[in-house]
């Protein structure tokens, strides 16, 4: 199975950030997004079944924060709890949208989320989103496992 | 269900499983474990009322964990609640058929968690009968 960033993808992280964050989130009309800042905060997840890639959220630091604290309830958030926001957010989606594309009553395989502070250079099979969210802009990326994120 | 053992290698996830607890007034003592070995080990100090897992985690996983508790016949009646995003029918089948209690997708909810509980309670009413 060929995964995309198709209209199902949308739905589920549409879903997720509404349940999850309480923010409304749509396609982006202006794509442009710089994907090599470095102080951009990001978060994947290897997909592995059905299909296989790997989910990367990436997103600015004042996004992230005004994440973090509609997830925890917390005023207050640092770095590390920021980033496992998003790492549970990457999860999250990742999981949700695997199970809502299997057909053929296999199991459903994820790995375990990772995260980081720093610039990522989208390889040339690499699949681009960018998305707008109450707090700010959320890229996504959908990279193939060999290819990198 | 006073005691309640939250797993979940996510800090961020066990904080707004707590959250969703104390907000549903379930509870008086809720204790964390980071993966299915950690809970292990806290369970055998003391069984919990209430167990509310993950699937996804290291060291240990979700359903290794069910199995090892479901196998241990002083450990087999605490209902287990698993709380995951990867929830497709085979995983389900498998984890209904482990003896897993309760199935609730991520993003966990205060109202998604309460019909859980709720539900296992009226099942563990019935059985008292």
């Amino acid at each position: 199975m060929k995964l995309t960033l198709d209209d199902v993808f949308d739905g589920i992280l549409g879903d997720s950030l509404e349940g999850m964050a309480f923010t409304i989130c749509d396609r982006s009309e202006d794509q442009d997004f710089d994907w090599e800042d470095e102080s951009r905060l990001w978060s994947s997840i290897d997909l592995l079944s059905p299909g296989s890639g790997r989910l990367v959220l990436v997103t600015d630091p004042e996004t992230a924060k005004s994440l973090a604290r509609s997830v925890t309830g917390e005023q207050t958030t640092d770095e590390a709890t920021e980033l496992a926001v998003l790492e549970e957010l990457t999860n999250a989606i990742g999981g949700r949208w695997l199970a809502a594309l299997e057909t053929t009553g296999a199991e459903t395989q994820l790995g375990l989320p990772k995260s980081g502070r720093g610039s990522l250079r989208p390889g040339e099979d690499a699949m681009a989103c960018v998305y707008e969210v109450d707090a700010g802009r959320l890229g996504v990326l959908l990279a193939s496992l060999r290819g990198g994120g | 269900m006073k005691s309640i053992l939250v797993v979940d290698d996510s800090a961020v996830a066990r904080r707004i499983a707590v959250k969703c607890l104390s907000s549903i007034g379930v509870g008086e003592k809720i204790r964390e474990a980071r993966n299915g070995q950690e809970a292990l080990d806290m369970i055998r100090e003391e069984a919990p009322d209430l167990i509310l897992a993950d699937l996804n985690m290291p060291v240990l996983d979700g359903v290794s964990m069910v199995r090892k508790i479901k196998a241990n016949p002083r450990l087999v009646g605490i209902p287990v609640i698993v709380i995951s995003s990867i929830l497709d029918d085979a995983r389900r089948r498998e984890l209904r058929e482990r003896g897993v209690d309760h199935l609730v997708e991520k993003p966990v909810s205060p109202p998604l968690l309460a019909a859980a509980v709720e539900e296992i309670r009226e099942r563990q009413e019935a059985e008292e009968r």
